[in-house]
Order: structure tokens, then C-alpha cells, then sequence
């Protein structure tokens, strides 16, 4: 899933100002590829835990004292879609702050936070996409 | 074709594979056999037993009836449940065997299916 400036962007309650990206990535944190004895090809693969890795890029035009730290657990809310209401989504999931690294240039500076979701029962998916 | 052990497919909800085990003549050393390892030399005692391990995969649809598919396994290794045929994918069977234990590789995976490695050991005793 991508998001492309989202209209506004909350963590725990906090906005988070001048996001340009968010990127949710889904990723295998345990690959079952089982094997038989009929031929070359895997005969069951499963993904049996899963890591839904979440990539916000702010932008971040003056001095910040404030940064995310790494460890806190809270909900990201956002806004996607930018046309009309009834393309606009509300994006929610809980998820923990696993780092936050800044990149500074002569052109500006911006902010890659990553999150990793946690899901409330591990059968829910965290990503949760619902009208406004 | 599918595997079987006493015409019951005990393996076949996942993938699985049989492992022969070492055949041929036993070579004892005799300094193990009399406690001295001082005493050189070793002796020819028989041959190795058959032992054939599948080792695989079982799949299921649910937690129940994953424990179906172990339970029907577990319940094979039984001290006093008899042996049978084991007959692997190709037709290869190995009969009067016994299923000696069966070890469960690590915890239930749940993903899109809910499965479980697993080691069996078959063989005869002399």
C-alpha cells in the first residue's frame, strides 16, 4: 500500500506535519516451503507470521526537537485520497515506533519513521481501511 | 501414488520424505565393548537394523483437525501397537516395521493453513 500525501497524519494523538509518503509493506517473517519426493517443485508453502512494516517520510522545513521515539506503541491514523469524499479512506493501526532517522541536504531535510504493526488478537489485520 | 503405513495415510495432508538409515555390517570396537581402551581392534556384530524416517509436514484446515492428523500418529507409536507395512510415494515398502516415536519439529504454524513439521522413525528390533 502507498499513500501519497496524505491529508493529515496522527500518531498517538500527535499530527504528524509535512508527510509526503506513506509506504506499508507486507513481509514474511516465517516461509513454510515444504518439499516431496514426486519432483523439484515445492508442493505446500505457507507464510505463517507476517510483518507489515509501515515507512512515513515527512518532510521537515524548520528546527524539531520533538522526534518520535523509537519503542512507543500508539494508533497512526491518516487520510488518503484526495479527489472527492467519496474517495477518501481513513487508515488506522496501532503500531510501535521502531526508528526514526533524518536526512539532511542542501535542498531540505526530511524524516523516515518506520512502524511495525501489531495486530490486537494476531488474527485481525492492523492495517484497518474504513470510510471517514 | 501416496504413502501408506498399514494401508492408513498417515502422512499424506503435507509434503514428506523417506530417509533410509545406515545399512550394512555393525563394526564394534572392542575397547567400547570391554570398558578397557587399552584393547585394540574391532569386531563385526550383525548387521544395522532397518530404520527408515519419514520426516515431513502435516496440513490442516484447523486447529481440531491438525490434532486429528497427530493424534493418528501418536497413536501408531504405541509400545504395544504392532507393526505393519510402510510404503513410501513410489511403491518401495518396508514390511513388519514399527513406528518407534515420532518428534514434532517446533510449534503449529498458523498461516493460510495450520500445519506442523514432524520426524518419524520406523524400523524392526531383532
Amino acid at each position: 500500500m502507498i499513500v501519497l500525501r496524505p491529508d493529515r497524519v496522527q500518531f498517538d494523538g500527535d499530527a504528524w506535519n509535512g508527510v509526503v509518503r506513506v509506504a506499508i509493506d507486507r513481509l514474511s517473517a516465517r516461509t513454510i516451503e515444504g518439499y516431496d519426493e514426486t519432483g523439484s517443485f515445492a508442493t505446500h508453502v505457507d507464510v505463517a507470521r507476517q510483518r507489515v512494516l509501515i515507512r512515513v517520510t515527512q518532510e521537515i522545513e524548520g528546527d524539531d526537537l520533538e522526534a518520535p521515539i523509537p519503542g512507543r506503541l500508539g494508533e497512526l491514523e491518516l487520510m488518503a485520497g484526495n479527489g472527492t469524499e467519496n474517495d477518501r479512506r481513513r487508515l488506522r493501526c496501532d503500531c510501535v515506533i521502531e526508528s526514526v532517522q533524518n536526512k539532511i541536504s542542501d535542498y531540505g531535510a526530511t524524516r523516515s519513521i518506520v512502524l511495525i504493526a501489531q495486530s490486537e488478537s494476531g488474527v485481525t489485520d492492523p492495517v484497518r481501511i474504513t470510510n471517514p | 501414488m501416496g504413502s501408506s503405513f498399514k494401508g492408513n495415510d498417515l502422512f499424506g495432508s503435507g509434503p514428506h520424505v523417506f530417509e533410509v538409515g545406515r545399512q550394512g555390517r555393525r563394526i564394534v570396537s572392542l575397547a567400547a565393548l570391554s570398558g578397557d581402551p587399552s584393547v585394540q581392534g574391532t569386531i563385526e556384530s550383525g548387521d544395522y537394523e532397518l530404520r527408515v524416517t519419514v520426516k515431513g509436514r502435516l496440513v490442516a484446515g484447523s486447529e481440531s483437525a491438525l490434532w486429528t492428523l497427530r493424534d493418528a500418529i501418536t497413536a501408531e507409536s504405541g509400545f504395544e501397537v504392532s507393526g505393519g507395512n510402510l510404503v513410501d510415494h513410489h511403491g518401495r515398502a518396508w514390511n513388519g516395521v514399527k513406528l518407534f516415536w515420532v518428534e514434532w519439529d517446533g510449534p503449529v504454524d498458523r498461516g493460510r493453513t495450520w500445519s506442523i513439521g514432524y520426524e518419524a522413525l520406523f524400523g524392526i528390533t531383532g
